[in-house]
């Protein structure tokens, strides 16, 4: 149990609306000192913007940000993007096309004189494997290579935060995984904050120590990846992580029961309440609830298989031995991969 | 996901900049529009602040409809020959190709009125020609140099290469698809060009036109030896010949109209043409292997238009000259100061546009006070500047006299001239995504430090491009220079000017020539580099 450090970036109920229409509101998310911090939601819904604000590329209209505990946006203060210390790895990589390998990542360090430079740039170069390619052109190196070089930049000035803005996602499949773990143990040798941007959940989880989710401007939720991912406080919090069933359901005496079986309803009072179940919370069971099986799809790593049961539909994933639609199944719920939500945000 | 990755750029640039105050950047921008404003605000002060009417209804309309119809006529040729050039030259491919590619653009470093001394005395009626022909073939030719088609036949000699510039970066540039298309609905290959190619390229057929009759609109000194009087020539003599500033602010006024129509025209063309530019497809175009007579009378045809707008008149002004016996230190004292002058308004002019590159994201209107300036003749920017001038004559002591004169010129150059510059440089600054500045400033440089270690250095190759522009323009600039140069302050274009009007035209050669041989490197070195430059680069 390490003690709780202050953040080093601190978002206060930051908005930010343009031409009237709101893209960011109330959005407050906290960043620590080595921790890897996701920020995961669809396009368009001010993740992006929320990122720019931090990094002082864009004002906020509302709210506060400190940084290392110095106010750095309020209303009355605006300390520009120079003067942040914080590093910033754009979508587009943004690497300087007039100036070598090298020389980009020794950019932003000319408080040191010539010699302490080079050998600083070339530090983190040996760092992400790019020794080798100090002295290129950034056009002429493949796109994980670029990637590196951009996040060796943007760490070199020693930034106390770091804001990465879908830095994968102009890498494909394979190529983006490999680049991804590369970076990561990158990452973690700084002690800088990250906070990472992107729309994939499944790179999210990966790569977060924290998950920040956010839609149509609002933060939804934060914690850890498991905690988001099993414990998810909306329906749209958990749809941002991947496939949920939510499904009517009742409680009472502290259980849970819905048209695909039963399971522990926690701290939940009685009364109706909606189960979310994730495509894995659902199993065979010789003795569950019998369901139609109306659909098999091959998923690769899984069969999806879509089930009805008391006029609801779910969707199972299925490791072998698929049934047939048409077939009757019997079913069950594994009860650490279900939540119950509250009616109220399940319809959000 | 060229696709999506675009749209983001385009999001981001949209978005509004940090500061809500200008900063030192915008404040330089500023600065750059006020030097272009500053004439043309006087222009109309000076028209405004003289007697009702310096000039007569009558001689300002006689004036007006000179300019227009020598506007019409340029354009109608310049349209005609730019286009066939451009359109050989592209889809064709025929003995000297290569060479034409580029050269066709060199009469661009002939200034207008040394190819109106060398055709006007080549087809003078008292001329050698003109008696050999009446001798030999016993016929002579049914043409006066020394009128308005005249005129307007020298000047399109002279700036047909703007419509085949325009024109030929259409050409490159257009779809194959919708000419292939054209075909396969059923149209011969001529009908193709004039259904679909044509009428494709047509927004840069308006803007290279738009060009050509800004600088007809814009030219004293081949009008003037012709004995065309446009309101430019006008503006001109009212000011030297009946020293009425306002007389000829007056003349300046319908000219400065006209210059806003043929921006409004050249700009609305460039929106067309940037819409289609994003539709190419990275298909090679059909290029046609033209064999026997069509191949030679391509050659022929483009060896022509060399021959007519550089050539022919260069090599008549040498032979004339060698006739002579030049007045060599005041020849080579004007060389020395056109050389000075062309240098300094290429630092001043890049400078102040520079400053409009990268500070003028929320100043649209400083970029467009500097297009009105381009499209704007020389010598209505220099009556312009007399306002101003008087101003400052008055606070400076008499012994910095001419040292403030020659800032007054550099000042002409630049309103006149910014424009031309921006735009090379807007195009080398395209290559720095808005994000690339925001790494700068995340890197700890200030908006200044950004603009000057990112946007600076990756543009660096295209402030060459526009100080040649500007060079090459200074060099062979008449009106502005006659007006507001101080005393006895001489350029070649001045003295040619002068032998000129003395009727000593061998001496005018001489100078001219100069022009010529100053301006032809770099118009070499910037149209082979165009030749050379594919769509989209």
């Amino acid at each position: 149990m390490t003690l709780p450090r202050s953040p080093v970036i601190a978002a206060s109920a930051v908005s930010k609306r343009y031409a009237g229409a709101p893209a960011v509101q109330e959005a407050s998310l906290a960043l620590r000192a080595g921790r890897i911090t996701c920020l995961l939601g669809p396009s368009g819904c001010g993740k992006t913007t929320l990122l720019r604000i931090i990094a002082g590329l864009e004002r906020a209209d509302e709210g506060e940000i400190r940084a290392e505990n110095r106010i750095i946006e309020a209303r009355n203060v605006f300390v520009p993007p120079e003067a942040r210390r914080i590093g910033f790895v754009f979508q587009d990589l943004a690497l300087f096309p007039h100036l070598s390998v090298l020389n980009n990542v020794a950019f932003g360090l000319r408080a040191l004189g010539r010699e302490e430079r080079r050998s600083r740039a070339m530090t983190l170069l040996e760092r992400f494997h790019l020794a080798d390619r100090a002295d290129a052109w950034p056009h002429s190196l493949s796109g994980g290579e670029q990637q590196r070089v951009a996040i060796a930049r943007a760490l070199a000035p020693g930034p106390a935060a770091l804001l990465l803005d879908e830095p994968f996602s102009g890498l494909d499949g394979d190529l983006r995984a490999q680049v991804r773990d590369f970076v990561l143990s990158g990452l973690r040798e700084s002690a800088a904050a990250v906070l990472v941007v992107t729309h994939d959940p499944e790179e999210a989880m990966l790569l977060g120590d924290e998950l920040v989710l956010m839609a149509r401007g609002r933060i939804v939720q934060s914690g850890t990846p498991e905690e988001c991912y099993f414990r998810p406080r909306s329906a749209a919090a958990a749809r941002l992580l991947g496939r949920a069933n939510l499904v009517p359901a009742m409680v009472t005496g502290g259980v849970a029961s819905c048209a695909f079986g039963m399971f522990p309803a926690g701290g939940f009072g009685n009364g109706p309440a909606v189960a979310m179940l994730r495509p894995d919370a659902l199993q065979l069971e010789p003795c569950g609830i019998a369901a139609e099986v109306i659909d098999v799809r091959f998923g690769g790593s899984h069969y999806e298989v879509r089930l009805r049961a008391q006029g609801q539909e779910a969707v199972m994933h299925l490791g072998k031995e698929p049934p047939t639609p048409g077939e009757e199944v019997r079913i069950g719920i594994e009860p650490s991969r279900a939540a119950l939500l509250p009616q109220e945000v399940a319809a959000d | 996901m060229a696709l999506s990755s675009g749209a983001a750029t385009a999001i981001l640039s949209r978005r509004r900049p940090v500061a809500r105050n200008l900063s030192g950047l915008q404040w330089l921008a500023l600065l750059a529009a006020l030097v272009a404003a500053l004439p043309l605000s006087g222009i109309v002060v000076t028209a405004l602040s003289g007697p009702g009417a310096a000039i007569p209804l009558h001689d300002l309309l006689r004036y007006a409809w000179t300019s227009a119809w020598l506007a019409v006529l340029v354009g109608f040729i310049t349209a005609t020959l730019g286009t066939t050039a451009a359109w050989i030259v592209v889809m064709q491919r025929f003995p000297g190709h290569s060479f034409f590619c580029w050269a066709l653009a060199l009469p661009l470093a002939a200034p207008a009125f040394a190819l109106a001394y060398a055709y006007a005395d080549l087809f003078d009626p008292a001329g050698d020609l003109r008696l050999w022909m009446r001798g030999s073939l016993g016929f002579d030719l049914p043409f006066e140099i020394r009128s308005i088609g005249g005129a307007a036949l020298v000047l399109s000699c002279a700036f047909y290469p703007y419509v085949y510039l325009a024109m030929r970066a259409a050409f490159l540039g257009q779809s194959v698809s919708a000419l292939e298309s054209a075909r396969m609905l059923g149209c011969s290959p001529r009908q193709t060009f004039f259904r679909a190619a044509l009428p494709l390229a047509r927004p840069a057929l308006a803007a290279g036109v738009a060009l050509a009759v800004m600088e007809t609109l814009a030219d004293y000194g081949a009008a003037q030896f012709l004995a065309v009087q446009t309101l430019t020539t006008g503006v001109v003599r009212s000011w030297s010949v009946f020293g009425s500033p306002a007389g000829a602010a007056q003349l300046a006024v319908p000219l400065l109209g006209a210059a806003a129509l043929l921006l409004w025209v050249e700009r609305s063309a460039r929106r067309g043409r940037s819409h289609d530019a994003a539709q190419i497809q990275p298909r090679p175009l059909a290029i046609e292997q033209l064999h026997g007579a069509r191949a030679a009378g391509a050659t022929m045809f483009c060896g022509l238009l060399l021959t007519l707008g550089l050539l022919l008149p260069a090599g008549w002004l040498l032979a004339s000259a060698l006739a002579h016996s030049p007045d060599l230190p005041r020849l080579a004292q004007a060389a020395l100061n056109s050389l000075s002058m062309g240098a300094a308004g290429a630092l001043v002019t890049t400078g102040l546009a520079l400053a409009l590159a990268l500070g003028a994201a929320r100043l649209p209107l400083a970029v467009r006070i500097a297009s009105l300036g381009y499209a704007t003749p020389g010598a209505a920017i220099a009556i312009g500047l007399l306002v101003p001038a008087a101003l400052v004559w008055r606070i400076v002591p008499a012994g910095a006299a001419f040292w403030v004169g020659l800032c007054l010129l550099v000042c002409a150059y630049a309103a006149r001239l910014m424009a031309a510059a921006l735009e090379p440089i807007d195009a080398g600054m395209a290559r720095v995504t808005p994000s690339m500045i925001w790494a700068g400033r995340t890197l700890g440089r200030s908006e200044m430090g950004a603009a000057f270690f990112v946007q600076v250095p990756i543009a660096r190759a295209s402030l060459l491009t526009a100080g040649l522009i500007v060079f090459i323009d200074v060099l062979k600039e008449l009106p502005a220079t006659l007006i507001l140069r101080p005393f006895n302050f001489d350029t070649l274009a001045v003295i040619a000017n002068n032998y000129a009007l003395d009727e000593r035209l061998g001496q005018a050669g001489l100078p001219s020539l100069l022009i010529i041989l100053l301006a032809l490197p770099p118009t070499i070195w910037l149209s082979r580099k165009i030749a050379a430059a594919r769509p989209g680069t």
